[in-house]
């Protein structure tokens, strides 16, 4: 298939009083798109309405060509990878146990783990660098190893479209790169990825395309290189930015309304 | 290996049982035709039954809200879904149901349903609103109770509505059994049925239902097992506290915290722990037997306050 992997037309979706959109993109085969804006501005929003978790109030979203309410759960949840932000784990279960309820879909309803599934998930840890965790409970985890071991287990699905919501958070230097590389490699494998994305160096080096909200609108859409520029996201985020992309100072009068 | 150490446990806590009493009888007695077989036969053998399945609906419900609301503090009677469906009983009773068994069991049933839907409604996943949701619909199905037994017509009625209520597996009879079997049977389907959706709730809702978790149904089954296991139970036995609270917190550290490895040791579990106590409460000396739903709170409430100082411990 040559088109989108997903795509959203007119996608509008509110939660509470915010209301976000219209939007209107598409994920394709091998490229990774960022999404960027300030704390509030209806990202992680977006996400939720692509992954089918929160209903659209205008507009649709198609996965794999069909329209998302027509795929039945079991599909969708094959096709589509949801990381969410800060991800909690409620029971102090083993990193592998967590990593194996990315599984789920794959599963049947009864019996244990099947040797493909084994497989997958010794694939995942190690591609994140996890595998010396396995066996350890996650509550004992830092936060950093947590959020390695919850992306693992978006990864033991091997989902066609990857959503993750800020998949860099409370990660070192290191294993943030090392996170930028899985979700290229995601890409470069066939996937689609859409990201949440705060660090902008980080957003430039992982973006093949890029999405800028404020207020729950679309400010800027398009290649990266078009849209990840000094001036673009110094309007975005209210901030002054350098050629690296590096914030510097906040705009006269707009004190810190954006980290 | 632990599953099968538990399936022995109950086995022989089943045999104590048929054995147990101011009596001691062996149970190779069955089908002898002296007095004792009739004992075992008529007296004992419901009242091993009745606690085999009423421990094991108890242990497992207890297991199935816990994966459910994501709080090892859930259980259906410190949710308060006990003290309804004996309210529910209570009114049957009252209104004079007194001769029908099956009356009493479906009202039960579904005010039990009733509680449990209504928690799930109030409570969402916030342990805390859930307790303090537990703990109002508990004091308002007694007062409710109490108003009941107040409003009682005959001290007849009084005496069997509060007899009732102590909780007990005493004086049952093989229609108490095939009464509850069914229930009991439907409950456990319904929860073994949620047990891989609870797994995935570990992650929170959204990232379930983006596993391929149908929140609603799960929900449903949830809301289902838990109403008519615990209500059917609470029609034919009264209110037995603690069980579903006291057997997934002893089981957890050995079989892990999965809710779907929870399960079956929970329902054999609380089964084991019903089978001893019932076993237990007839060797008290003393004219009256001591009540099993009593004996059971006796035991069960220190476990609690000892569970909460725990948790206390664990997040200071």
């Amino acid at each position: 298939m040559s088109g989108p992997l997903l795509e959203a037309a007119g996608l509008s979706a509110g939660q509470g009083a915010f209301r976000l959109g219209p939007v209107s993109l598409a994920l394709h085969p091998g490229r990774v798109l960022v999404i960027l804006g300030p704390n509030g501005a209806g990202k992680s929003t977006l996400l939720l309405a692509l992954a089918g978790l929160l209903a659209p109030s205008a507009g649709a979203v198609r996965l794999l060509g069909q329209p998302l309410a027509a795929l039945d759960r079991t599909a969708r949840a094959r096709a589509l990878g949801y990381l969410p932000q800060g991800g909690t784990v409620h029971w102090n279960l083993t990193a592998r146990a967590v990593v194996m309820l990315g599984r789920a879909p794959h599963r049947p309803p009864f019996g244990p783990p099947r040797a493909e599934d084994c497989a997958a998930v010794g694939q995942a840890l190690a591609a994140t660098d996890a595998t010396h965790l396995a066996d350890r409970p996650v509550h004992s985890l830092s936060g950093g190893e947590r959020a390695r071991v919850l992306f693992a287990r978006v990864l033991a699905g091997e989902p066609r479209v990857i959503l993750a919501d800020e998949p860099l958070q409370n990660l070192d230097p290191a294993h943030q790169l090392q996170t930028v590389g899985l979700l290229r490699e995601a890409a470069h494998s066939g996937s689609a990825v859409a990201a949440v994305v705060h660090d902008l160096p980080l957003a430039r080096r992982l973006a093949d395309d890029a999405l800028l909200l404020k207020h729950g609108r679309v400010i800027a859409a398009g290649p990266a290189d078009a849209v990840l520029t000094a001036e673009t996201l110094g309007l975005g985020f209210g901030i002054r930015v350098s050629g690296e992309l590096v914030p510097v100072a906040p705009l006269e009068g707009r004190a810190t309304e954006a980290q | 290996m632990i599953r099968s150490g538990l399936a022995a446990l109950v086995a022989a806590a089943f045999l104590l049982s048929l054995s147990a009493g101011k009596a001691w009888i062996a149970p190779v007695r069955f089908g002898d035709d002296t007095p004792e077989a009739l004992v075992l036969l008529e007296l004992r053998l419901p009242r091993a039954l009745l606690g085999l399945m009423v421990g094991a609906v108890l242990g497992a419900g207890g297991a199935v809200l816990q994966g459910y609301l994501r709080n090892p503090l859930a259980e259906p009677g410190v949710l308060g879904v006990s003290a309804t469906a004996a309210l529910g009983a209570v009114l049957a009773i009252f209104l004079g149901a007194s001769g029908q068994p099956l009356l009493i069991a479906a009202s039960a049933m579904a005010f039990g349903l009733g509680a449990v839907a209504l928690l799930g409604l109030i409570a969402g996943s916030s342990g805390l609103q859930l307790l303090l949701a537990g703990v109002v619909l508990a004091s308002l199905s007694a007062a409710l109770t109490s108003l009941v037994i107040s409003l009682a017509p005959t001290p007849f009625a009084l005496g069997e509505i509060v007899t009732w209520l102590m909780g007990a597996l005493t004086d049952r009879s093989l229609a108490d059994v095939r009464l509850l079997a069914g229930p009991v049977l439907v409950a456990l389907v319904l929860m073994a049925a949620s047990a891989r959706a609870l797994d995935a709730l570990a992650l929170g809702e959204a990232t379930a239902a983006s596993l391929g978790v149908d929140l609603a149904r799960t929900r449903l089954l949830v809301i289902g097992g838990v109403g008519i296991g615990v209500g059917a139970s609470v029609a034919v036995t009264g209110v037995i506290s603690f069980v579903g609270l006291v057997v997934p917190h002893l089981l957890r550290p050995l079989v892990g915290p999965e809710p779907s490895r929870l399960l079956l040791p929970s329902a054999l579990g609380g089964a084991a722990l019903v089978l001893v106590a019932d076993s237990l409460v007839r060797l008290v000396p003393g004219a009256a037997e001591l009540k099993l739903g009593i004996a059971m709170a006796l035991l069960g409430a220190p476990f609690f306050l000892w569970l909460l100082w725990r948790t206390r411990q664990e997040l200071a």
